[in-house]
């Protein structure tokens, strides 16, 4: 089946889109449902193994791209920085996948998948 | 050391597209701050070693982001920019009858010395073209500021920067009219400036006898007085050098042409600034005398030596014009000038 325009349009996603959208897919072992702006850069180093280690100008960067493109969600999240003494009082960010972001996700992840596949099935031919 | 790099971190925020930090700014200072927390915790040389990361980083994501802009910052300006222009030149701030006007008011005041100064330029040093009446481009500029600029300042009830407007149509109709079929735009141009004038004479802006508030304006912007009018006088300068330029038979050969065109456009923006009704005053004066003499000197260069003939014209050239320029500024303010409460929300 053929991807829709939109998606084609999106992908491939670079190495950091693609951590930066998986850092904000829904895990099992967390309560809460979205990521603040740091709890990404960390997920993303983790995800990744130490390899991307976003700077917070590229993360932003790329949030807003993803926010324009619709695969992310913004929402406020309820707690506010009570103490905080940047922002105090200012309700904290929380970024979160959205039904589209999850279909670029699922996309990205067959699409690599098929190259992994076409990768191995060459490199067993040659063994 | 983290509190002076969260400075220069807000400091560079201050460069993105300001749409973008206004959404985002908050965000990345809380962001940033923690990252230096952690750094710091790794010790010094995890907190150089991070600051190098982000501040590598930062000049590129600001330049694409700015570039991200430029495609939208096009579409809008397509759609919106003829509304925003018309918007502009429809929404200028009230001008100090004779004190400094906004750099907004002075931009359109040296409009027309900046245009026909840059097609004197471009004549004479890049086309090699002589100046002069059969030269086309004088004549199509003059066209369209009198199409494009007169009736924006018609509307606008006159204000200041229309003057020379009128005063470099006045000046090339009258000097093309010699010998030329412009006459009946001279003619037309003419009965336009009476009509005003004595509109200017008869309305009671006082007693508010005439309700039309354009008309209003316009009888305030003529009744300014001596000020406008001598700008207006000034107004004949850029024709005045197309005329001294083409005495000189050739093409600039020296730097008189670029001379000529500065002291103009300095004149001009001396006044349009100046709080000092002398100074104003005298930079017409100035900018006229030196613009004039800078293109004698060429004619000077070209013959090798002055003649008698060549002395009279010179002369006639320059006195002319200061002649009606001190003349102007002899003329008393309108009796039926408004104080500036009087003036109240009209544009002058």
């Amino acid at each position: 089946m053929s991807e829709p325009n939109w998606l084609s349009s999106i992908l491939p996603l670079r190495e950091p889109t693609f951590f930066i959208l998986l850092a904000l897919a829904p895990d099992s072992k967390k309560a809460s449902n979205g990521n603040h702006g740091y709890a990404i850069m960390q997920e993303v180093e983790a995800l990744s193994g130490g390899k991307v280690r976003l700077s917070t100008g590229t993360l932003y960067e790329a949030l807003a791209r993803l926010l324009e493109q619709g695969l992310v969600e913004r929402l406020e999240d309820g707690s506010s920085n009570e103490g905080d003494r940047i922002y105090p009082g200012k309700p904290r960010k929380v970024y979160r996948l959205s039904r589209r972001g999850w279909r670029v996700l699922e996309a990205e992840t067959k699409r690599m998948e098929a190259l992994v596949a076409a990768a191995q099935l060459r490199l067993k031919e040659q063994s | 050391m983290q509190r002076l790099l969260l400075g220069a971190f807000r400091l560079l925020l201050g460069l993105y597209p300001s749409v973008y930090r206004a959404e985002f700014a908050d965000e990345m200072v809380f962001v940033y701050e923690q990252v230096l927390l952690r750094a710091a915790r790794r010790g010094r040389f995890e907190l150089l070693v991070e600051s190098c990361h982000e501040f590598y980083n930062l000049p590129g994501v600001i330049l694409r982001l700015h570039a991200g802009q430029i495609p939208e910052a096009i579409r809008r300006l397509a759609r919106h920019g003829p509304v925003w222009i018309a918007a502009w030149l429809t929404s200028l701030p009230p001008t100090d009858r004779d004190g400094r006007t906004s750099w907004k008011q002075a931009l359109l005041e040296l409009l027309v010395f900046a245009i026909i100064g840059g097609i004197l330029l471009m004549e004479l040093y890049l086309r090699q073209s002589p100046a002069g009446w059969e030269n086309p481009m004088f004549r199509i500029a003059t066209y369209l500021i009198a199409a494009g600029l007169l009736p924006v300042g018609i509307l606008q009830g006159m204000p200041r920067w229309a003057y020379p407007v009128v005063g470099l149509i006045i000046g090339y109709s009258a000097a093309s009219a010699v010998n030329s079929s412009f006459t009946v735009l001279y003619i037309f141009f003419l009965a336009a400036a009476i009509v005003l004038v004595i509109a200017a004479a008869r309305l009671p802006l006082r007693t508010g006898a005439v309700q039309d508030e354009r008309l209003q304006r316009m009888g305030a912007g003529l009744s300014a007085g001596s000020e406008r009018l001598a700008f207006g006088v000034y107004g004949l300068l850029p024709h005045l050098l197309v005329v001294a330029y083409d005495h000189s038979y050739l093409p600039g050969q020296t730097p008189a042409v670029l001379v000529s065109v500065t002291f103009m456009l300095l004149g001009a923006l001396v006044f349009s600034r100046s709080h000092n009704k002398l100074l104003s005053l005298g930079a017409l004066v100035g900018g006229l005398t030196f613009s004039l003499f800078a293109a004698f000197t060429e004619l000077l260069y070209l013959r090798g030596g002055l003649w008698q003939n060549d002395l009279v014209w010179m002369l006639g050239l320059w006195l002319a014009p200061l002649t009606l320029l001190l003349i102007a500024t002899r003329l008393s303010p309108h009796p039926l000038s408004l104080t500036r409460e009087e003036k109240g929300g009209m544009q002058i």
